[in-house]
């Protein structure tokens, strides 16, 4: 782990995610301003040392609303999204291992849901779900279950007759350990990039759901429901919506480079350089 | 044969694809291996050999279709064996050199967590204490200088011919009385062939097991095996003792795949070629080798040759041992 850091790409995605992290994790409680109270003394005011992010149109620091609000957006994603890769990369493993009719049927299940636009997908989930925090979980789970099936399935199909797997088969393994001892560790590379990818876009579905009031209920403080405030009072307080954005934008780099960083550092071909 | 043979195999069939447009892959194979005996099974590519293997250890794909008269192995029924109890015996008792030694580790796990696998598969959760010596101690038996260090590598980390010696250490700890080595050898330069092979040899010995050595290379059958089975489109064309069947092959074939390893072996500087190419379709009717042999007849296109004596313990498939 301490070698995968010597990657640059990881090293970076790395400091700004553990930063980003710790500051929604630990910034709600340090902050001294409440993420829903209104104080009508400081209505959109601009940023200023005691708002670093300025206030919205009920004087609510933005800097306080963003921490709360990511806190929420990365609790959905990171739980949507595991959840997705636990249930789509068993199905995609027993499918490529076991093949036959059940396979195909997931498999064109599968591509049923992917021929939808993920946010079109998800717009239709939280319609056919309901509106709420809970549900987006749910829905990025179901987005990203056939992601991670054909991935996986994939991954495996291309393993699974290689000699080493043959030879587990006559060494009398059973078929479980054969799945996860000796095909899951050479597949897990590229389903952690997709994971590390996915919840960067987990965050962005959140955020875009809430945006358009299907998420995240106001007055509860979430990146899509700031910037949706923020659109109304652009004007007249570009920040809200700008520095919201600009939280958005980083957190995405910072996990991206660290998926891409991961996709080097995991192969275990390259292992042995670093 | 004065004790019973370990593993009999007779009338194997295996055939590729569903009904109605199968291809034979193996056609009515027969032969036995007795205790402690080296059998090689040699041909071209496409012959069937690797097949034969992996038929008798139920390794092919489910499009494969096996059928047998009689496969016993150690006098059991192997045949009526389900998959579960098939899994029990295989590993154990049957193990398998396969051809690629660096795709046979998972690329995954170290070279100790391999052995540490064949050490808990032979003796149960028992040797889980001392697995680390016991490994230590196989890797030195098959001339690794650095155990330690071999059983902390990954497999990208170590030669070819290093994991070739680590597989055979494997082999050791699952002791079996069956080892099926499908060329084993091919991938790996002269110095370290001839190496392995010793190898293979030397412990074959020790463990008592039987060997069914797959190989295309006449010259290393003849060094290792104790008798030799020359297969060709899926049928075994001549099968007797090594020293018969390199001396006086009974079959066109054989002396054909003689002439051209001899013809190598000298240095000539044309190179003795058997005309033709292997595989394509076998005829309905007459010699699946007739195309190609130099001694062809009008009735070997008609009739197809059995497999007759043609000496005690010396078998062969062709009309020309008939007058």
């Amino acid at each position: 782990m301490i070698g995968a850091l010597k990657n640059k790409l990881v090293l970076f995605g790395a400091c700004i995610t553990t930063v980003l992290v710790l500051a929604v994790v630990i910034g709600p409680w340090v902050s001294p301003y409440s993420a829903t109270e209104a104080d009508f003394m400081a209505l959109l005011a601009p940023p200023s040392l005691s708002h670093p992010f300025g206030t919205d149109s009920f004087g609510r620091d933005v800097l306080t609303r963003i921490l709360y609000g990511a806190r929420v957006s990365l609790v959905v994603s990171v739980s949507g999204v595991l959840a997705a890769a636990l249930i789509g990369t068993a199905a995609g493993m027993a499918s490529a291992y076991f093949g036959g009719f059940g396979s195909s049927v997931m498999m064109r299940l599968s591509d049923l849901l992917f021929s939808f636009p993920s946010f079109v997908l998800a717009l239709f989930m939280m319609v056919v779900l309901g509106y709420g925090v809970a549900n987006i979980a749910v829905a990025i789970a179901l987005i990203y279950i056939p992601i991670f099936a054909r991935l996986s399935r994939n991954m495996a199909l291309l393993v699974k007759d290689e000699p080493w797997v043959q030879a587990a088969i006559l060494l009398g393994q059973p078929t479980r350990s054969i799945l996860l001892r000796e095909i899951l560790p050479n597949i897990a590379a590229p389903i952690f990039v997709q994971i590390a990818l996915g919840i960067a876009f987990g965050i962005v579905i959140e955020a875009g759901l809430s945006f358009l009031g299907l998420g995240v209920q106001p007055p509860a403080p979430s990146l899509g429901t700031i910037m949706a405030d923020g659109r109304e009072y652009f004007q007249r307080a570009p920040w809200v919506l700008t520095l919201s954005g600009v939280a958005v934008s980083i957190a995405l780099l910072g996990l991206n480079l660290l998926s891409d960083g991961l996709r080097d550092v995991m192969d275990p071909k390259l292992r042995a350089r670093l | 044969m004065t004790e019973a043979p370990l593993l009999t195999v007779e009338g194997l069939r295996t055939r590729f694809g569903g009904a109605g447009r199968s291809v034979p892959a193996v056609r009515d194979v027969s032969f036995s291996i007795g205790r402690k005996e080296v059998l090689g099974l040699i041909g071209e590519s496409g012959s069937g050999k690797t097949v034969t293997g992996l038929s008798i250890l139920r390794l092919l794909p489910d499009h494969a279709t096996v059928n047998a008269r009689v496969l016993a192995f150690k006098g059991r029924d192997l045949s009526s064996l389900d998959d579960e109890a098939f899994r029990v015996l295989r590993g154990v008792e049957m193990a398998m050199i396969f051809q690629d030694p660096v795709g046979s580790f998972n690329p995954a796990k170290t070279v100790g967590w391999h052995l540490q696998n064949a050490i808990l598969r032979r003796e149960g959760p028992g040797g889980a204490a001392s697995w680390a010596e016991q490994a230590a101690a196989m890797l030195a038996d098959v001339g690794i200088r650095a155990p330690a260090r071999v059983l902390a590598s990954y497999p990208h980390q170590l030669s070819g011919g290093m994991l070739q010696r680590a597989l055979i250490a494997m082999i050791i700890a699952l002791k079996p009385s069956l080892i099926i080595a499908d060329e084993p050898t091919t991938n790996l330069d002269n110095l370290v062939e001839r190496q392995i092979l010793d190898l293979i040899r030397l412990h074959q010995d020790k463990l008592g097991a039987s060997v069914l050595f797959i190989t295309h290379d006449l010259g290393i059958a003849g060094d290792i095996c104790d008798r030799i089975a020359v297969m060709y489109a899926g049928e075994i064309v001549e099968i007797g003792p090594t020293e018969e069947v390199l001396k006086r092959p009974r079959h066109p074939y054989s002396a054909g795949l003689l002439a051209t390893s001899q013809s190598l072996d000298r240095g000539d500087a044309e190179l003795f070629e058997l005309p033709g190419e292997p595989g394509g379709r076998i005829p309905e009717a007459g010699c699946a080798f007739a195309a190609r042999c130099r001694a062809v007849m009008p009735k070997c296109r008609q009739e197809s040759p059995a497999l007759v004596p043609v000496d005690p313990d010396h078998q062969a498939r062709c009309w020309l041992n008939d007058r």
